[in-house]
């Protein structure tokens, strides 16, 4: 099975303003794998994996230089459609933020405004298969039209993970999907985006080195806006080549 | 200071605190209560109206019909002689004038009671039914004891014979009090007892719906565009502070504004609710305006997030998600705003909707009176009949306001329920 | 051990005390090996009981070790270098350990020997022990000091000791051939050497694992 890349940053360089947030990052990202982005608070990573999807447009004074190319085409070149990019790649937000409407509603919004779905038939059934593939359809198959806000916080979170693949996305986006859950829900997730990645391709951004070591395949660690190492996770955490990479990992410094 | 001290001390403060909370909110009470007080104990009887019983004798004769009358013919009696004759069968007169004293007891639309009587009732022609016509301002106030009786008679209103009449009438228990029907269906008069505010409360219904009409969805427009897509720079800025500027305009200004620009510009017609409506419109816009930007802010840019994640486009993410959940604040306050605008009275005056209007308008085109305008209007009014009717119609406006603070509240309540 | 730089103090400080238990229980091995060749050069037999006692003080500081040790990974889930630590730590422990019960294997065996034996038939096995001791005092040097080299060294002087075993080999089977009646005690003495050859095995072993914990590979000969 040969590794085909998906997505390629190219010295992408970050600006808030005047202060620098990303500095030359070059990253691939794998298809059909899990990768992981570990590093202290505010060294990058979600910086990063916003500009993945371009939510950083709707920051006025962020500017962005370098390329990210996704299936070989730039996704900053100017004539980009920034609405299908998002229809390709989905996100999931560390605090669950399911619309305050039904779980149905929520599932089939993306559907709806994307024109994937034609009757409400095919609604239906992509609004299962979603709940489905989010581990979530026997949960609340008897009560869709309650609201996506009733349920509990993890049930909440796989409610978002269900509305970002109904649109059939290629990648998903998870920023520290599983800090604001208990542990349990978090081990559901985790469950979960081991089936996913068969489907799809995850970059997740992670707080906590073993969710780490257990989900991804490979790991890149960032540091004060810069890509310190990448690798195939068994090497970042088994023996990391870099010093400080090791000093993370280990709790030296963090 | 010991420590026990400075605890004493502060639960004192306190406690102090507490009470000036009370006293304070005891005060304000009080007022409410005072106003209350005042324009229901003045108010309550101008729902009702006194009636004096009569015999009505239908006589085909006495009618001038002939044998088998058909409608023109029903139309076409004199219902103002046979009205009058009725009447003078009720007491003994002796003279003329006599006659004009008893007839003044009646209201002054007696003959259009009885025909409005007779021909929904066409049945009772040739038979005997009793009917009770409304009575005129003067005995009305008499009967609810606003006239003093013990003053000398060139200084009454009532006469002695038409007091001999009344008492007579009320040994002979023929005068009643019913509810005030006119009150509701009728329009201003100078007559008190057939006077109503049917006319202003229509006037004033046209006016709000106008003005809502008109600056609700400008209001909810301009808001979601300055708050959501326009640039942040300093023009937007200064719109902003103008607009926040204009909620503090003093009102009058903006009836100037109607009468420079729409009845002299415009042309369009004076005193109807159509020009009222806008004029209250220009100056409803910013106090919508204001809650809706604020309720559009409070929704968490979480919202829009998960929303622009999904695919959307600012626009969608704007239209689904964030103003259905800034509506609730949005309704309260356009409901206030309304609410504000239906108690409105100098703009009002300025574009000429203070004049006197019997006809109930029928449409925003209709010259008409609104609710506070017909409350100014019936106060400067010198007979003693329209006291009454002024502090009923404050207790209807009080009662509409009312009714549309508690929609607001409930309407918040039960929205935003559903999306905590 | 790696420089204690934890966030979390108390980690460092569950690092070095591991690091230090295995140092006093490499140091008692030391004693405990060379205790044991001196006994059996001497044929003092008084000290077999003492010689039994430090093992078994041994093998409580090995089932200390394995405690801590487990402690360490459940609790703070050790990664890269301290997860290497951890686990090479329960390794070299085990080697220890099997290094004691040799020795003490070595004294007993001495226990039946007849007081006149040969000088030189103990020489060579004198020199196999002085050469296993040398080499478990190189290894404790390469653990205290960390270092990468001493490591090698140590792996490289297996070569020796297998050389040595073989020279006391052949001369207790040279012994055996003179004396049909000595049987038993050639066999003593060959149980001996094979023990002071594996034991020579563990040290090696304690090397390997010492290098990998610093390479986070194997040493591989080149």
């Amino acid at each position: 099975m040969d590794i085909k890349i998906k997505i390629k940053s190219t010295n992408l360089n970050v600006f808030y303003g005047e202060k620098q947030a990303l500095f030359d990052i070059n990253l691939e990202i794998n298809q059909n794998e899990v990768t992981a982005l570990i590093g202290p608070s505010g060294c990058g990573k979600s910086t990063f994996i916003r500009c993945i999807n371009r939510m950083n447009d709707v920051i006025d004074i962020c500017k962005i230089q370098g390329e990210i190319e996704m299936d070989g085409k730039n996704i900053y070149a100017p004539n980009t459609d920034v609405v299908s990019l998002r229809e390709k790649v989905g996100m999931v937000f560390q605090k669950p933020n399911p619309f305050p409407k039904s779980i149905y509603d929520n599932v089939c919004y993306g559907p709806k405004i994307h024109g994937i779905a034609e009757t409400k038939d095919d609604l239906d059934q992509i609004v299962e298969n979603s709940l489905k593939k989010a581990a979530l359809w026997n949960e609340v198959k008897d009560r869709l039209q309650e609201p996506g806000t009733s349920l509990s916080g993890g049930q909440q979170q796989r409610l978002c993970i269900a509305r970002a693949i109904s649109v059939n996305p290629e990648v998903i986006l998870m920023d520290e999907p599983c800090s604001a859950l208990d542990p349990i829900a978090t081990a559901k997730i985790e469950e979960l985006i081991d089936e996913l990645k068969t489907t799809f391709t995850i970059i997740i951004v992670t707080h906590s080195m073993s969710q780490a070591v257990r989900v991804s395949q490979k790991t890149g660690f960032f540091h004060l806006g810069k890509l310190i190492e990448v690798g195939t996770t068994e090497k970042i955490f088994k023996n990391p080549t870099n010093n400080m990479t090791q000093d993370y990992i280990t709790g030296r410094f963090g | 200071m010991t420590k026990e001290q400075r605890l004493q001390k502060r639960y004192s403060a306190e406690k102090r605190f507490k009470w000036y909370g009370i006293i304070s909110i005891c005060m304000a009470l009080l007022f409410v209560a005072l106003l209350v007080t005042k324009v229901l104990s003045e108010g309550t009887s101008a729902f009702v109206k006194s009636t004096i019983e009569i015999k009505l004798n239908f006589d085909q004769t006495a009618l001038n019909l002939p044998e088998k009358p058909i409608t023109e013919d029903l139309n076409a009696i004199d219902f103002y002689s046979f009205a009058i004759d009725q009447i003078l069968k009720t007491y003994p007169t002796s003279n003329r004038d006599e006659e004009k004293e008893l007839i003044k007891l009646f209201t002054t639309d007696f003959e259009f009671e009885v025909k409005d009587f007779f021909l929904a009732n066409t049945n009772l022609l040739n038979q005997t039914v009793s009917f009770k016509i409304t009575a005129s301002s003067d005995l009305d106030q008499l009967h609810k004891g606003n006239y003093a009786k013990n003053i000398s008679e060139d200084r009454r209103k009532i006469s002695n014979y038409q007091l001999k009449i009344y008492d007579h009438f009320i040994q002979n228990n023929k005068i009643t009090k019913v509810f005030n029907v006119y009150f509701f269906t009728n329009g201003d008069s100078r007559n008190p007892e057939i006077a109503g505010i049917g006319g202003a409360m229509l006037g004033s219904f046209f006016s709000i719906l106008v003005c809502l009409i008109i600056s609700f969805p400008i209001a909810l427009l301009a808001a979601v565009y300055l708050e959501e897509f326009a640039p942040k720079n300093k023009f937007t800025d200064f719109i902003e502070i103008n607009i926040n500027n204009l909620a503090a305009v003093p009102s009058i200004v903006f009836g100037l504004l109607g009468l420079g620009i729409l009845l002299n510009v415009f042309e369009l017609p004076r005193s109807t609710s159509l020009v009222g409506g806008i004029t209250l419109a220009l100056m409803t816009l910013p106090r919508i305006i204001i809650p809706c930007r604020a309720s559009l802010k409070a929704v968490p840019p979480s919202i829009r997030e998960a929303a622009l994640a999904v695919g959307a486009s600012k626009v969608q993410s704007v239209i689904h998600h964030v103003v259905p959940l800034a509506m609730p604040g949005t309704l309260s306050g356009t409901i206030i705003g309304l609410a504000q605008a239906l108690g409105e009275t100098a703009p009002l005056l300025l574009i000429g909707m203070v004049a006197f209007v019997v006809q109930v308008p029928a449409n925003p085109l209709d010259p008409s009176a609104s609710l506070p305008i017909q409350v100014y209007l019936w106060s400067e009014s010198a007979e003693r009949g329209f006291v009454e009717k002024t502090s009923a119609t404050i207790m209807v406006l009080l009662g509409f306001l009312i009714i549309m603070n508690s929609i607001a509240v409930y309407a918040r309540q039960k929205f935003e329920k559903k999306w905590i | 051990m790696t420089d204690d730089k934890h966030i979390v103090k108390s980690y460092g400080e569950e690092l070095q005390f591991l690091n230090d238990s295995l140092i006093q229980m490499g140091s008692l091995t030391e004693s405990l090996l060379a205790d044991s060749m001196n006994a059996i050069i001497i044929l003092d037999k008084d000290s077999v009981a003492r010689i039994v006692e430090s093992d078994k003080k041994i093998n409580e500081y090995r089932a200390k070790i394995d405690s801590q040790i487990m402690t360490l990974l459940v609790k703070r889930a050790p990664m890269a270098i301290d997860l290497r630590f951890a686990i090479t730590s329960l390794r070299i422990s085990q080697d220890f350990e099997r290094i004691g019960d040799l020795a003490k294997g070595n004294a007993k065996k001495m226990l039946p020997l007849p007081q006149n034996l040969p000088q030189d038939l103990l020489s060579s096995l004198k020199r196999l022990g002085n050469v296993v001791d040398a080499q478990l005092n190189k290894s404790l040097d390469a653990y205290i000091k960390k270092s990468k080299d001493i490591a090698i060294e140590v792996i490289r002087l297996d070569t020796s000791v297998n050389e040595h075993t073989f020279l006391a080999i052949k001369e207790v089977l040279a012994y055996l051939s003179k004396d049909q009646k000595n049987l038993e005690y050639a066999t003593n003495l060959l149980f001996v050497a094979k023990n002071l050859e594996r034991a020579g095995d563990h040290i090696r072993r304690v090397a390997e694992n010492i290098y990998y914990f610093i390479e986070g590979d194997y040493y591989k000969k080149s």
